[in-house]
């Protein structure tokens, strides 16, 4: 099916009709994005006995409506105390909160919500128009590509690891470790679960995200009075000069929100991707193409907006095998399969001849969700930045309430708040010994994900590694990954080489 | 006395290797549990755990030798200073255990209150208005966001039967 003007045109119109709808959507979305442990997923399971009585347009454009605002929630704690509200914002914390301790909390959460809501936008208009083709490149991907694209991820543990790559290396390493604990992929044998039945399903993410980086840094915030120091000088009002500020950073990295959104949706769209490896895989891959990559980590614009661009890149790339082979991207998709299929919609190649309001409804709604965000949450940046000027003697106890209760809610279990307090633990021996806690995450979110597509390859290939260069596109994505390895060294002898010719 | 200043100018590496020794316990341990299993249940934990043994190794490897070498000294200064914050963060993850282990028995709303009460008194506040109100508020918009609105079942103790009482749930 070509581009039909009218037909988006009437289902432009339509999703405006839905605004009421969208409007309460967003809201929740932000709210439940922003704390740890009550993810889209969660939210739409809870809720499922009221969409299934909305009608099927109506439900579908608030599920749509409320998971991509929680992609957008999750970055505010990330950046404002070093807390993110899902895995896929873990990236953000890494400039995000440093941006907030040097005082550039308002500029920081600016860059995140315009990444956010204009990288969603333009995947979700790209989709819209390349919908057929993109369904398409989820069948090219099999086990053999995903073990390479799961890579591209865990460099980001060397990538991070500027002051001491061995202290990264074993925070990376000891992640990976921790991922592998649970049943085994294939005969469901348990490994390393310490006699526990509740980490056979493997270590939940969600008390590991908040011990790691929830608890322990309000563990380490006990030290401050405040979080940004402010030197005995009264704190200054936040002003709309800061909010204009971040409008023209995101302006000046134009390019970059588009490309990394790119990489969030063609890692959305392969099913069992999400957006933590999507986030962190754009990190990577901005890090590697910048100029200054040395200032990453150190609270740089560019090192929020990759990350957010591309969790939220993932949202249109999440929906597209649903829509196009009835195969849900994540589990939030599949929460919304549930809802179509209850009320009798045939998800499939059919679905955009026989339903193309439906099919092509949902990329529209996703866009007007987006530009509801950018219009509503950009001057809101202001007054949320102000949180960093609440004295740490009520911030830390709130964090540590909120936060243990997410760690109890996600499944029900008090095992996980005694594990999040454990992580609590290791994640502040971390921090205070320069172990970086987010080479333990990538680990922990990547260790299993990766296991699963690398003995799939290995049972296919009967033993035989070679089963890993087999397939042109797998050896195309060794190739960037060469090449995402290389690319840092070489440019950095060159600099080297260009120092010592102009000492001498 | 001239002998402990020096010990002070070497550098403490003892938190350092707190990390490495967990992770050199955690891979033992793992190693111990995947030991009779068939391949494909240990292929990929064997090589991770090989890989994390060896950095491991090395870390301690280099740390020792620069103890023996007299660089380094074996504290845990990086941890336990400022001491005051030592006994703040003791008594918050204390609390967070008490917490955890009674909030079945007292319920999420009063758990919350006196748990955040009490840590907000642990970092210096004595203000008894301030130790009431702000977790009431706290755990009343965790009960409102959480219970009412998304419909989490978080234990239930006399206050959330109370407010169950008074909106006619």
């Amino acid at each position: 099916m070509g581009w039909d003007t009218a037909l988006f045109v009437g289902l432009l119109g339509h999703s405006l009709g839905l605004l009421w709808i969208i409007v309460p959507a967003v809201l929740l979305g932000i709210v439940v994005g922003a704390i740890p442990g009550f993810s889209a997923q969660n939210t739409l399971i809870i809720l499922l006995p009221v969409t299934l009585t909305m009608d099927v347009d109506t439900a579908l454009t608030f599920m749509v409506a409320l998971y991509c605002a929680t992609h957008l929630g999750s970055g505010i704690p990330a950046i404002l105390v070093n807390m993110p509200g899902t895995g896929g914002a873990a990236a953000t914390c890494l400039d995000g909160y440093p941006m907030t301790q040097k005082g550039k909390a308002q500029q920081a959460l600016v860059v995140c919500f315009i990444a956010s809501t204009v990288g969603g936008l333009i995947t979700s208009m790209a989709t819209l128009a390349l919908l057929p083709h993109l369904a398409q490149m989820g069948l090219y991907l099999r086990s053999v590509e995903m073990v390479v694209i799961m890579l591209f991820g865990l460099v980001l543990i060397a990538a991070i690891a500027a002051k001491d790559l061995l202290k990264a290396l074993i925070a990376g390493f000891f992640g990976l470790l921790i991922g592998v604990i649970g049943t085994d992929h294939i005969y469901a044998t348990p490994r390393a679960t310490f006699g526990f039945l509740e980490l056979y399903d493997g270590v939940p993410l969600i008390p590991a995200l908040i011990g790691l980086f929830a608890i322990s840094e309000a563990l380490m915030m006990v030290e401050e009075k405040m979080l940004v120091r402010t030197d005995g000088k009264p704190s200054r009002a936040a002003q709309w000069k800061e909010t204009i500020e971040g409008v023209q950073l995101s302006i000046k990295h134009w390019w970059q929100i588009v490309w990394t959104a790119f990489i969030g949706l063609f890692i959305g769209i392969i099913p069992g991707a999400g957006a933590s490896i999507a986030s962190f895989v754009a990190y990577q891959q901005s890090r590697m193409f910048s100029k200054t990559p040395e200032l990453y980590g150190t609270g740089h614009p560019q090192g929020v907006i990759a990350p957010e661009a591309a969790n939220n890149g993932v949202t249109s790339g999440t929906l597209v095998p649903l829509m196009a082979i009835g195969v849900p991207g994540g589990s939030t998709a599949a929460v919304m399969m549930v809802v179509l299929q209850y009320h009798g919609v045939v998800l499939g190649p059919r679905l955009f001849t026989d339903q193309p309001l439906l099919a092509y409804g949902i990329f529209v709604s996703m866009c007007v969700s987006y530009l509801v965000m950018l219009l509503t949450i950009v001057p809101l940046a202001r007054y949320m930045s102000q949180v960093v000027l609440i004295p740490t003697q009520y911030l830390v106890p709130s964090i540590l309430s909120l936060t243990i209760i997410g760690a109890f809610a996600n499944r029900g279990y008090a095992f996980d708040m005694a594990l999040a307090i454990v992580f609590g633990v290791i994640g502040f021996i971390a921090r205070k010994t320069n172990y970086h806690v987010t080479a333990i995450l990538i680990g922990i979110i990547l260790g299993p994900l990766f296991e699963q597509y690398f003995v799939r390859s290995l049972r296919i290939g009967q033993g035989d590694l070679m089963i890993l260069f087999s397939s042109t596109l797998g050896n195309v994505l060794w190739a960037f990954l060469a090449l995402s390895l290389l690319l840092p060294w070489l440019r950095t002898r060159q600099q080297r080489r260009a120092t010592a010719k102009e000492a001498n | 006395m001239r002998g402990s200043e020096a010990d002070r100018e070497r550098k403490a590496i003892g938190a350092d290797l707190v990390i490495p020794l967990l992770a050199l316990a955690f891979a033992l341990y793992f190693f111990s549990s995947i030991w009779n299993l068939v391949w494909e249940a240990k292929a990929n934990g064997v090589v991770i755990g090989t890989i994390l043994l060896v950095l491991v190794g090395i870390q301690l490897g280099r740390s020792f030798w620069g103890v023996w070498q007299g660089r380094y000294r074996l504290g845990f200064d990086d941890l336990i200073e400022p001491s005051g914050a030592l006994f703040r963060r003791i008594a918050l993850v204390s609390l967070l255990v008490l917490f955890v282990a009674t909030f079945h028995l007292v319920g999420t709303v009063a758990g919350l209150i006196l748990g955040m009460g009490s840590m907000m008194f642990v970092l210096g506040q004595r203000d008894w208005r301030w130790l009431i109100g702000l977790p009431s508020i706290i755990a009343l918009t965790i009960h409102l966001l959480f219970v009412v609105f998304l419909g989490a079942r978080l234990p239930a103790g006399p206050i959330e039967q109370g407010i169950r009482l008074l909106i006619g749930g």
